[in-house]
């Protein structure tokens, strides 16, 4: 047989088994596309307490073939909010970003906050890291002995705390504060500063197959120690927007001992996130674990609470007081 | 054997096929070629997308040849470095501000070795053997508004075949071809990132990185990994050192575990070959 054939023959076979076929693109088909990947994905649903069969009998009929874009864009969204979760989105062509995440989507509480405020009133001798045009991180004093650290989104910036505890401080507050994620592994590692010892802080286990149970083993995270142990006091500022990574690197402090929490409780979704796309290409997201803390709690959809509980009055803010701030300076 | 073994082996195995052409080579040519050209890929990934992803990506290729008596060994790697899509791409808008859905970022990696024995000496020239290749693939998909990386990382043992053919005094014909029979699979989880996974990225060094991932794999089955690789090679000596050559390759992979993925490449390359 010639070469050319065998290619032929081969490229033939390949093709043949519709792996490479493109899916159908109906808003039927897209609705269903969507429905089954967070059926085979979603790792929420008990958390939340979803009941996803439900979902699909009421958002389903309200599609046909014949719907429009408009419709099904209606119908996807109305359906992901209602799981209220922040690692849900959905983005469309020429189409505005779609959040399910009440917080974030209608901006509830957004005037809580402002590193402006605090920059103005609170904070001298201001060290400032940029990434790229945006701010990474600020730190400086906020009283005698006392370190405020706000971090943009934690990264491997976490590890300025080296450069904190080195100064010698006796208080450290970090505001985490309307801070959406990152990449908690590398925070782990910057906070190690803050134990003596390797602490277990958290344990997670991820859809590993298409039923509600498929999970795969439950995986235990150790924020490993490291350097010099601080052997001052913490306190970690949180609100609705800590979120994803962020609530990670809080239930990890939560962890140490003596470490205060002061604000609102945080966003609750802790759960990592991934993308797909439909068969139209609208691309979405959705979370595919169970998280827990080491004593089996569970901060999905209702947020890590906080020790001391305190909102700052959009009004108060504005004349130039944070009051969760000074709650945490009055430790 | 566990798999953490398995692996290790592999490595003292790569590392031993690697290091054989100086002890097993005899007296004889050795040929360098490098070459650059165009990789077509087409890939569906349904840990990933549902979408068919194909793209021309610049692709980069070294070979060494050494040919002996009755014997050849050769080492060579291919890089093909750009970006898929799945269609044009588009715009949204976040709080009035436009953001466009990009591209994947692709990175696929061939590391082989092969050793081969002559069978057939006539106007056609077979040789028959063992090939190990060491296959890995990055990729980061955009979704417009969030990115994910995967990867992909084979360790295999197949059988290897070349039949060549002079076609006159200058010009050469080669075409290759292997199956794999054994494949060490490491992939991305079902559910991409899991905690592991993140686990697996903790340092910022990407050998380290790479490692985790691939000590993560385990044995995979026929059911379950499948791949051919083929390569056509036409070249022209234009002095007794060197030679122009262009180099065609198909490659073609389907896994199930834990979620199908297809994959085709071609490439069509043009380059060198030096001879001493």
């Amino acid at each position: 047989m010639r070469t050319s054939s065998i290619l032929a023959l081969t490229l033939t076979a390949i093709l043949g088994t519709g792996c490479l076929a493109a899916p159908s693109d109906s808003p039927v088909d897209n609705f269903e596309a969507i429905w089954q990947e967070f059926d085979e994905h979603y790792g929420g649903f008990d958390d939340r307490g979803i009941d996803w069969e439900d979902s699909y009998e009421r958002w389903r009929p309200q599609l046909d073939e014949g719907s429009s874009e408009d419709e099904l864009w209606g119908v996807l969204t109305g359906m992901l909010a209602e799981l209220d979760d922040g690692h849900v989105k959905l983005v469309a062509p020429g189409r505005e970003f779609f959040d399910a995440n009440e917080v974030y989507r209608d901006k509830i509480d957004d005037d809580s906050f402002d590193l402006d405020i605090v920059r103005e009133h609170y904070l001298s001798d201001e060290r400032v890291e940029l990434w790229g045009d945006e701010l990474w991180y600020v730190w400086g004093e906020v009283a005698p002995g006392v370190a405020y650290v706000w971090f943009n989104w934690i990264d491997d910036n976490t590890y300025v705390i080296d450069e904190i505890v080195d100064s010698g401080v006796e208080h450290i507050i970090v505001d985490l504060r309307h801070n959406g994620g990152g990449a908690y592994t590398y925070a782990l590692h910057g906070f190690g500063r803050v134990t003596a010892e390797d602490v277990d802080v958290f344990r997670s286990r991820s859809r590993n197959g298409p039923a509600h149970d498929d999970w795969d083993e439950w995986w235990t995270t150790t924020m490993p120690a490291r350097g010099e142990t601080f052997d001052g006091a913490l306190t970690v500022l949180t609100d609705a927007w800590s979120m994803s990574a962020t609530e990670r690197l809080i239930m990890a402090l939560q962890e140490v001992e003596g470490v205060v929490t002061v604000g609102v409780p945080s966003n609750g979704s802790q759960a990592t996130m991934i993308g797909r796309e439909a068969p139209n290409r609208w691309t979405y997201s959705l979370a595919v674990q169970e998280v827990e803390g080491m004593d089996g709690s569970r901060y999905e959809g209702a947020g890590i609470p906080v020790d001391i509980e305190i909102r700052n009055d959009p009004d108060v803010l504005a004349g130039g007081t944070d009051e969760v701030l000074e709650a945490a300076l009055a430790l | 054997m566990s798999k953490h073994r398995f692996v290790r082996a592999a490595i003292v195995a790569a590392a031993l096929f690697t290091a054989a052409p100086g002890v097993t080579a005899e007296a004889g040519s050795h040929d360098v070629d490098l070459v650059g050209g165009v990789a077509p890929v087409v890939r569906t990934d349904h840990l990933l997308s549902p979408l068919r992803y194909s793209g021309a990506m610049p692709a980069f290729g070294v070979l060494w040849t050494g040919e002996g008596e009755r014997a050849s060994n050769r080492v060579g790697l291919d890089l093909v470095l750009g970006g898929l899509r799945s269609g044009p791409d588009w715009t949204y808008t976040r709080d009035g501000e436009t953001i466009e859905a990009g591209p994947t970022g692709t990175t696929l990696v061939d590391l082989r070795y092969a050793h081969g024995r002559r069978v057939v000496d006539g106007a056609w020239t077979v040789q028959v053997g063992g090939t190990f290749v060491t296959h890995l693939e990055q990729h980061y998909y955009p979704y417009g508004f969030t990115g994910v990386s995967n990867y992909l990382g084979t360790l295999t043992l197949s059988p290897w075949a070349e039949a060549s053919v002079d076609l006159g005094k200058r010009q050469h014909f080669a075409v290759e071809a292997w199956v794999p029979l054994l494949a060490w699979v490491a992939r991305s989880p079902y559910a991409v990132h899991d905690d592991e996974y993140l686990w697996h990225n903790r340092d910022t060094n990407p050998v380290f990185i790479a490692a985790r991932y691939i000590g993560a794999g385990s044995l995979a089955s026929p059911l379950s990994y499948q791949s051919g690789h083929l390569r056509a090679t036409w070249s022209l000596d234009v002095s007794d050192h060197l030679a122009v050559l262009v180099a065609g390759r198909l490659d073609a992979l389907h896994l199930t575990d834990p979620s199908p993925l297809t994959e085709l490449q071609f490439g069509t390359n043009a380059g060198l070959r030096g001879s001493f």
